[in-house]
């Protein structure tokens, strides 16, 4: 079995969609010992690469629902459940990360389990740094997603 | 649809192109009276953003513009900078840039192929759909691309953005064993990329030939990519110091992005059919053979056959780059130590959808004065709109869905980058 993947997604130059790399950045010294950590910064289609060979998949991202306030903490899994295409963006990705996991389910290429953390934004601008909503609630979120990822993986609360 | 003989269709969001756009179509009775395709990506105020910073970092910040094309940004502005100095790069780095560029051409193409432009051809909305059906295909694809994303990798140190490259040189030139790590997997997607071919060469291709004064690089010796002198299939022929007297830049009201046209002349097509057309000449025997196969004569002039003239540059772009690997001796210096000097510094190269056109002055400190960039889905952007205008006459008595539809599939056969021109899709038609 190998080890679970942890993949950061987003683009570090809009806004909000910063907040999963972020959070992955965080959870590098927490969460290493135990799991893998990659990084997706571009094109999310080559998340079809980064997770070749692996059983384990634990994505986090920025999503969009709309209807939820910044920062809350959408779960999803994938290999048993389809994501809504709402939480796609309309981005300069080429393809949203739901296509991208429903492509590689059509090509029998997803993963045994992938698990989607999607903390909802508001505001993708082209400029650095996240909005200050965003920032407002970083921590807490970076807390949640560490305790619901200890918890998948049956580790004791640190 | 407001009445059976004025309609006015909009297509909101232009999917399976690179960026956001829409589209306008004016129709009364049966004719296509306007056509406006509306970048309303953001203007992106690079050229104004580059004032003030050093020559050197035109490089790794004109990249960022496009995440599917940063090669071609960085290479048209390291040309410029090193026109401007007086820079003559060791052969061998210039051999490597052209590797480089070569894995750009091969993830951009690939992907365009397989996600984007195939799917319309076999009937599918997206690739999802067509992967379901097509496993076989699409995997090949992705494996291709992902071959393209190791040549960048390799010189560029990162597949996304890459970094490596500079004003002069690299940052760290490889080591040949590096490059030769890459052979097996080119030999692969030279097999693969063949098979492609005569995969794309099994659709059914709309009859829809067209006149375009064609637009490219050419080069005595090779197919042009990362240099040469721009060639008009109408006679023109100018370097790049002489791009701006040759070509403009004209605003229109409804597109954030600017579009271009030949003085004097108006419009024209970049990218790979002009590419193929002009420089036909220039490929090796085992390309044109295979063209011949496929039924492509030394010209295609059928927008919806770009798609095998992809695939072709494909199979190039990979014999290149093992011709390279195999001629490969790593320089002595990675680059040149440089100092600025007060001038004007100019850049083409060929980005995978058509040239893209670099100007920069820099005062003698090395800070940038003044920037022009003109990106090739601006300059296609008037062709792209004349060219509907006549293909979707016909299809006129279509419902707005199903035009819409049909007018979506055409635009992708130009593969607009709206990112770069961002300078792309929402279709709104105005039947009268």
């Amino acid at each position: 079995m190998t080890r679970p993947l942890i993949i950061g997604i987003g683009n570090e130059y809009r806004g909000d969609d910063a907040a999963g790399l972020a959070v992955t950045r965080s959870l590098e010294g927490k969460l290493g010992g135990i799991a893998d950590i990659a990084y997706c910064p571009g094109n999310v289609m080559n998340l079809l690469y980064i997770w070749e060979g692996r059983e384990r998949v634990i994505l986090i991202d920025t999503v969009t629902s709309g209807e939820k306030p910044v920062g809350f903490l959408h779960h999803f899994h994938a290999e048993s459940e389809q994501i809504p295409a709402l939480l796609s963006r309309s981005s300069t990705h080429v393809l949203g990360i739901v296509e991208v996991i429903e492509l590689a389910r059509s090509l029998g290429t997803l993963p045994h389990r992938v698990t989607l953390y999607g903390i909802e934004g508001k505001e993708y601008g082209i400029e650095m740094g996240m909005s200050a909503s965003m920032q407002q609630v970083l921590t807490s979120v970076t807390e949640e997603v560490e305790t619901a990822i200890q918890r998948e993986l049956e580790l004791p609360p640190s | 649809m407001s009445d059976k003989k004025t309609r006015t269709i909009d297509v909101n969001y232009i999917a399976r192109v690179e960026g956001e756009g829409a589209l306008s179509l004016d129709i009364e009775g049966d004719a296509v009276t306007n056509v406006q395709l509306k970048i309303f990506e953001p203007p992106r105020f690079f050229e104004a953003l580059l004032r003030g910073r050093d020559f050197k970092e035109a490089p790794d910040i004109t990249a960022r513009i496009c995440g599917i094309c940063p090669i071609a940004y960085q290479m048209s502005a390291i040309q410029a900078m090193e026109s401007l100095l007086d820079i003559q790069v060791d052969p061998q780095v210039q051999q490597l840039r052209r590797m480089i560029y070569c894995g750009e051409w091969i993830e951009s193409h690939s992907l365009h192929m397989h996600m984007l432009h195939a799917p319309d051809f076999l009937g599918f909305p997206d690739a999802i759909q067509m992967a379901k059906q097509h496993r076989k295909e699409v995997e090949r694809g992705l494996r291709i691309k992902k071959a393209g994303n190791s040549l960048v990798e390799c010189l560029g140190g990162r597949s996304i953005h890459p970094i490596n490259m500079r004003v002069g040189g690299f940052y760290r030139l490889p080591e040949a064993a590096e490059l030769k790590a890459l052979r097996d997997e080119i030999q692969w997607a030279i097999d693969a990329s063949v098979e492609t071919v005569h995969w794309a060469a099994q659709f059914e291709y709309p009859d829809y030939e067209q006149e375009y004064e064609c637009i490219a690089l050419s080069h005595p010796e090779q197919y042009a990519i990362e240099c040469g002198s721009v060639v008009s299939s109408q006679g023109a022929a100018f370097t790049a110091e002489r791009f701006e007297e040759y070509i403009e830049e004209f605003q229109v009201p409804y597109s954030t992005a600017l579009h271009a046209r030949l003085k004097g002349r108006g419009s024209y097509l970049v990218g790979p059919m002009a590419r193929y057309n002009l420089n036909y000449a220039q490929l090796p025997a085992s390309i044109k053979g295979l063209a011949e196969e496929v039924g492509l004569g030394s010209t295609c002039t059928n927008p919806f056959k770009s798609i095998l003239v992809r695939g072709l540059e494909v199979l190039y772009a990979f014999e290149e780059a093992l011709r390279i690997i195999d001629q490969y001796e790593k320089p002595t210096t990675d680059a040149p130590q440089i100092s600025p000097c007060q001038g004007v510094g100019y850049g083409c190269t060929e980005a995978p959808r058509g040239i893209l056109y670099h100007r920069y002055e820099v005062d003698d400190h090395g800070a940038i004065k003044v920037a022009q960039i003109v990106p090739p889905t601006s300059q296609n952007q008037p062709t792209i709109e004349q060219d509907l205008k006549r293909f979707i006459a016909d299809y006129t008595a279509l419902d707005d869905d199903a035009l819409g539809d049909k007018c979506e599939a055409f635009i992708r056969n130009y593969d607009p980058c709206i990112s770069c021109s961002a300078h792309f899709l929402k279709l709104k038609t105005n039947r009268r």
